[in-house]
């Protein structure tokens, strides 16, 4: 009998899903509008569509692999429950003086504190005091718990989150509170900071854990929902969620920790970057996802995503570990215009959905980047398989009548000027991402995905020096597939101070022997084989007085001198890498972590033919749909260009540019000057000839 | 020096908007570099640095020199027909450079950018640094009263020679600082930062051509500079527009300083006049304004109408001419001490908007805070060594006509540091950060409020050094807002021996378990406070903003206590009252309702005497 997994995406506009038989990795695609009002009624829908359409019994699917932005989405509308807050004596206004700075490219007359997820009216202070190394100065004063769950109950708050000073290093404060808020507040969920981040920086942690509380009852509510309407379909398989690093949790975890699901769909386009960087043998490469309204771009070093601390969700920062995803505001619908003193400007505002670009016909004034490639004959009139017609006329006008008039250009020249201009910023911004993490672009090959990620993907390519741009067969469900290569994980961290030359090697072997026990607890809990169990330890490390830390792995496997030197000497290594200098200083470590992670059958990609000849002996020309005239800067103007569906191109076919591939969700450019390859897999591999700076 | 490119050819937009986004992320590339090379904290936590492109007349092409004419002093020393590709020049002298750096800790590094065997521009990098030397750690401090005190001066040498380090002038200053690995570590995050600058600048006159580049330069300077004159001459009539603000102290002395700036516009010229300011301070706080920098001031505020052109050059277009007087405490003659200066220039950029609100009946943001810094110093029972925690601690800022003003931010994109990190880093307990309630000047819309920062020492013994302003004299309301409340500090509160402390000072001791709790101060309100909406008020009196008093007396809003809700009816009559005895509102507000400088200079005179305290 075959197994089948089966991945959810839930986007914005439609919800992508994708089914795979496990056994022989064939799997098929579909999309369904999404529902924004309880995503889980397009979830159901898709999943049954897709099921019925292929006729597989519901019985027969084992794992269910989701990824979600209703965490995401909480948290950017502001829907998210009615919060109280818990703080030590003196930190009531943690949250709102935050670290008292404004962004940095902010205007001070103009920009505006936003609000944050919890009035100081509901942040209430309690005696009790822990020193940082874990002491406790002063026992939670009990009453002050009990006032304050009162006010709360009063004031009609449906979530609370506690956040002491120094809760990192001993949590036995929170817990004591957390039991007397259970007992005066039966069934409001309680969030802890010594559980949902236990780590220093009061800010930082106060905030996660509000942002955590914040989301919980939605996200309970949202995934009880999803497993009472799999349990009435029939279904056994089980549900796990996507989280911003790149791992899977099952659902009952995510239950308990929302706020780590909150970069869900970005975190899994890339973990499908990873599977197409092993599946093509490219070692680095950047990821390059770029959708209508932004770009998200992520640095994968040895076929590997890195992880930041740095975080952010909407305004707020979210020290948990995510990729390291860059998020630039350009995308398929940003608007180009004119400032009032000539100059012209793409993005940052974006058409969004309604009215859309220009092309949509439904009135836009700006034209969007998307208006531009359309003028130019990189993009098709008829798109999504034909069911979207796009206004040529529409395009031009809103070109003529909001940039080329004003400027004096005609049309052709000011489209790709509004092209070249917003690839000038993803160019600026992805060379500041990699300077920002020791590297030079010029050494990674790009990965083009995302509804407009193809059609831009050669020119960025070209202006970074990058010679190798691969596109994967489906870029716009990229993220849906990302969901079926990943791996279950948990990351679990403690503060533990510790100075140069008193290190405590044995208290350091107990917390990470903690650590490994609860990562085992939890593996084991999510019925991930015990044979595919791996704990992965770490330290955040600095030198004595710095503000920040990195973090380094510990290999060895003993917690012994020599393991802790091999550590302090990846730290040196891994500074001068990133910051171009090592120190002859004490090290400091601040914070130890776990990375527990399990595999219950991720799915590879699928193998379409590998004769080279072509699946049902196609060719090259069977795929060529049409001839039309393209815009290329290459070539100063309109050339010939052949058109073909992706879909109809060989495994093996190889050809040179310029030429368009006009796939069901995306189309690519190739520019001329550059060679194409499909290999196996669909992927479409694209070579630089030469320099073309 | 005049412009060698007066009418260049036009360059097609395209190209022009490529290159303000290539010198764009140029300049975020290298910026970048220092605060992930840098070692000191000042520059990886407060991130006080910024990079900048100069064109071959020294003039801005984009950055935040802020008028500063950066080449003027090197070349009077190193000609450019002296310059070769890989020199790397080096300053940080106030005096030498006639304001361009305006402290010491404040370091230049400049890096001509060679094409076609001639000079087309320059790269300029610039960061705060955190010990030269001088009386105290940190270099710069209250109680100074000459340059000397704030460390090494470096005048402009050329620290690399054509590829090759100076090692003997760079030994030298290294040897002058306390902390010379810090010292170091920054120099050479600089160095490398002007390297990069002037490698992507190159690159961009290969991709772009010298004819194109040099032309789009001059034509980005001259869109500005006709931002920036159209703007000036919309917003302000012909007529004459003056304030004068008011330092608390020097540092050293009780008298209070004051400067006064006057605009005038007779037809289309436009003159600045500070002539008027107070003579030079004996403490720390002399700001060496130059022409450039006061032009630039008033050219950042108009250059928000389209904040798409670069911040460049043309800043400077609003203001036909400068004049300064010589001996004056935006003048300061040799060798005034200059390190608190920020004192002045934050008052100062305040003023700007204070001669804009005059022109525009109000449509500006209200009068800021100074931003504080407190040095914790400890001495380690152990080792017996000095141990230095420099605190950047918030402050309100001013109301505007559309919003509240900001709460609790230091200055821009700077950050505190955390409770438990100075607890786990230092001797230190930090025992409240709160909002301090009522600090926000009342107004239509409110003040932002400045904070509590309670710290306690755990160390046997230490001293502080507080760089507190607005103690004396508060931030100014305007359009009928008020101004803002006071800072103060105090040691021990609710002790038998709680002590006030003087909010600008030095070589404070504490000893084991005292508290020093800091009232930073808020900023001006806009908009006459009875406007606001009662229910506004009430959230702020349930957030701890505003307090129930004030509510009362300074807004009319009476609240039921009881119910948690504004008393209509009480609120109607209480602003009925307020109205009938105080009379109208003007312009501005601080201590009383003002329209001039000269009528609140007289009052001042009169109620705060400069030398009676």
């Amino acid at each position: 009998m075959p197994r089948y997994a089966l991945a959810v995406d839930v986007g914005g506009t439609f919800t992508d899903v994708v089914l795979c038989e496990l056994e022989t990795a064939a799997q098929i695609v579909h999309k369904t509008p999404s529902t924004p009002e309880d995503p889980s009624v397009g979830f159901m829908r898709g999943l049954s569509e897709i099921l019925r359409n292929r006729g597989v019994p519901f019985n027969d699917l084992v794992h269910i692999f989701h990824g979600t932005t209703i965490a995401t989405n909480s948290v950017l509308e502001q829907k998210g429950a009615r919060v109280g807050l818990l703080v030590t004596n003196g930190y009531k206004y943690v949250l709102e003086i935050a670290r008292h700075g404004t962004p940095r490219l902010a205007n001070p007359n103009l920009w505006v504190k936003p609000e944050r997820p919890v009035r100081p009216r509901d942040c209430l202070e309690v005696n009790e005091r822990t020193a940082f190394g874990g002491e406790i100065l002063q026992p939670l004063e009990e009453a002050d718990v009990i006032r304050a769950a009162q006010h709360f109950a009063n004031a009609g708050v449906a979530t609370v989150a506690v956040s002491f000073l120094h809760s990192y290093a001993n949590p036995t404060n929170e817990r004591r509170a957390r039991e007397i808020l259970e007992h005066e507040l039966p069934g409001v969920p309680v969030s802890l900071s010594s559980d949902v981040l236990p780590v220093y920086r009061e800010y930082e942690r106060a905030i996660t854990t509000v942002l955590n509380a914040y989301v919980t009852p939605r996200v309970s509510r949202y995934i009880d929902n999803l497993k009472r309407s799999l349990d009435d379909s029939g279904i056994s398989a089980s549900l796990s969620i996507m989280k911003s690093n790149g791992g899977i949790i099952g659902a009952d975890t995510a239950v308990r920790q929302p706020v780590y699901t909150a970069l869900s769909g970005p975190a899994a386009g890339v973990m499908a970057a990873v599977q197409i960087a092993e599946t093509t043998g490219i070692d680095n490469c950047i990821s390059f996802d770029m959708g209508g309204t932004s770009t998200d771009v992520s640095l994968l070093r040895n076929r590997q995503a890195g992880l930041t601390l740095d975080g952010k969700l909407g305004d707020w920062p979210v020290q948990l570990p995510m990729l390291d995803i860059a998020t630039i505001g350009c995308g398929g619908g940003s608007l180009a215009s004119v400032s009032p003193y000539g100059s012209l400007t793409v993005g940052p505002d974006s058409a969004g959905a309604d009215p859309g670009p220009a092309c949509y016909g439904r009135g836009a004034a700006l034209p969007a980047v998307t208006d531009a490639n359309l003028v130019l004959g990189r993009v098709s009139t008829r798109i999504a398989g034909g069911q979207l017609v796009l206004d040529t006329e529409a395009a031009r006008r809103a070109i003529v009548d909001a940039v080329a008039a004003r400027l004096n250009l005609d049309v052709p020249t000011a489209a790709s000027g509004i092209l070249k201009i917003a690839n000038n910023a993803m160019v600026g911004a992805i060379r500041n991402i990699s300077v920002e993490r020791g590297h030079d672009p010029r050494d990674f090959a790009l990965v083009a995905y995302g509804g407009a990620g193809p059609m831009h993907a050669i020119d960025v390519a070209n202006l970074l020096g990058i010679k190798t741009v691969v596109v994967p067969p489906h870029p716009g469900t990229t993220s849906a597939y990302g969901l079926l290569a990943a791996e279950f994980k948990n990351d679990y961290a403690r503060t533990f101070p510790q100075r140069a030359p008193n290190y405590d090697l044995e208290s350091m072997a107990a917390v990470f022997a903690d650590l490994r026990q609860e990562g085992l607890a939890w593996l084991d809990g999510e019925g991930v084989p015990a044979a595919s169990h791996t704990i992965n330890f770490s330290a955040d490390l600095r030198y004595a007085h710095q503000g920040s830390e990195l973090t380094v792995s510990y290999r060895h496997p003993q917690v012994n001198e020599e393991g802790f030197q091999q550590m302090l000497q990846e730290f040196h290594t891994e500074h001068e890498q990133l910051y171009g200098f090592s120190l002859d200083q004490p090290v400091e470590i601040v914070t130890l972590r776990a990375t527990a992670s399990g595999n219950v059958g991720k799915a590879r990609m699928q193998v379409i033919a590998d004769d080279g000849a072509g699946a049902g002996g196609l060719t090259l020309d069977d795929a060529l749909t049409q001839r039309r005239p393209v815009h290329f800067d290459e070539m100063s103007g309109f050339v010939d260009c052949p058109i073909y569906r992706r879909e109809g191109l060989p495994p093996g076919a190889e050809f040179g540019g310029p030429a368009i591939l006009e796939g069901m969700d995306s189309t690519v450019v190739l520019n001329p000057g550059w060679t194409a390859r499909i290999d196996q897999y669909g992927n479409c591999i694209m070579h630089s000839e030469g320099n073309l700076l | 020096m005049t412009n060698t490119n007066a009418c260049p050819a036009p360059v097609d937009p395209i190209t022009r908007q490529l290159i303000r986004g290539g010198l764009r992320a140029a300049r975020l590339e290298c910026e970048l570099i220092i605060e992930r090379t840098a070692m000191s904290a000042f520059i990886r936590e407060k991130k006080d640095y910024t990079v900048s492109f100069l064109d071959r007349d020294g003039q801005e092409i984009y950055g935040d020199t802020m008028g500063s004419d950066i080449l003027g002093c090197v070349w009077r020393h190193y000609p450019v027909e002296s310059m070769c590709p890989g020199d790397l020049y080096w300053y940080n002298d106030p005096y030498l450079s006639e304001g361009s750096i305006t402290h010491t800790p404040d370091m230049v590094f400049i890096a001509p950018v060679f094409y076609e065997n001639e000079v087309v521009a320059y790269c300029h990098s610039f960061a705060h640094f955190w010990d030269l030397g001088g009386s105290r750690p940190g270099s710069i401090g209250p109680a100074n009263t000459e340059i000397f005190h704030d460390g090494t001066l470096v005048p402009p040498i050329k620290i690399i020679d054509a590829g090759r380090l100076n090692d003997e002038a760079y030994r030298i200053i290294l040897r002058n600082s306390r902390y010379p690995d810090l010292l170091e570590g920054d120099s050479r995050a600089l160095m490398s930062a002007a390297n990069r600058a002037q490698e992507r600048l190159l690159e961009m006159f290969d991709r772009f051509g010298k004819d194109s580049m040099l032309a789009a330069i001059v034509h980005d300077q001259a869109d500005t500079a006709r931002l920036v004159r159209d703007k000036t001459l919309d917003l302000i009539p012909e007529g004459e527009y003056a304030v004068r603000d008011y330092m608390d102290h020097g540092g050293v002395g009780d008298e209070w300083h004051s400067f006064h700036v006057k605009l005038s516009r007779r037809g289309d010229e436009v003159l600045l006049d500070a002539t008027q300011s107070d003579d030079q301070a004996h403490g720390s706080i002399n700001f060496i304004a130059s022409d450039g920098a006061l032009k630039a001031y008033f050219g950042q505020y108009f250059h928000q109408f389209d904040s798409s052109l670069l911040a460049n050059h043309g800043l400077l277009a609003g203001i036909d001419n400068v004049q300064l007087r010589s001996g004056s405490i935006l003048q300061p003659e040799w060798p005034a001490a200059l390190g608190c200066r920020a004192h002045t220039f934050t008052k100062l950029k305040s003023a700007v908007r204070a001669v804009v609100a005059q022109a525009t009946d109000g449509d500006v943001m209200a009068g800021a805070a100074v931003y504080v810094i407190a040095y914790w110093r400890m001495k380690d029972g152990k080792s017996g060594n000095w141990l230095l925690c420099t605190d950047g601690i918030a402050v309100g800022h001013g109301a505007r006509p559309f919003s509240d003003g900001l709460d609790a931010i230091y200055q821009r994109h700077n950050e505190n540091y955390p409770g438990e990190f100075m607890e786990m880093e230092y001797p230190l307990r930090l025992e409240r950060y709160a909002i301090s309630t009522d600090s926000g000047g009342p107004g239509k819309f409110r003040g932002g409020c400045g904070v509590i920062r309670d710290v306690r020492l755990l160390a046997d013994e230490g001293t502080f050094g507080l760089r507190v302003e607005n103690h004396i004299f508060p931030t100014w309301g305007v359009a009928g807002g008020m101004g803002g409340g006071l800072s103060r500090v105090v040691l021990n509160p609710g002790c038998p021996d709680e002590r006030e402390i003087r909010p600008f000072s030095d070589d404070n001791h504490w000893k084991a378990g005292d508290l020093v709790r800091v009232y930073t101060a808020g900023g001006g309100g806009w908009g006459d406070p009875l406007e606001r909406d009662p229910a506004m008020v009430l959230d702020d009196y349930l957030d701890g903003f505003v307090s129930f008093d004030s509510a009362r007396e300074s807004y009319g809003v009476v609240i039921d206590l009881d119910a948690l809700k504004v008393d209509a009816d009480a609120t109607l009559a209480q602003r009925g009252a307020i109205r009938a005895g105080r009379g109208d509102t003007k312009m501005f507000h601080r201590f009383n309702y003002f329209n001039t400088e000269s009528e609140e200079y007289e009052w001042i005179n009169r109620n705060i005497p400069r030398d009676a305290r």
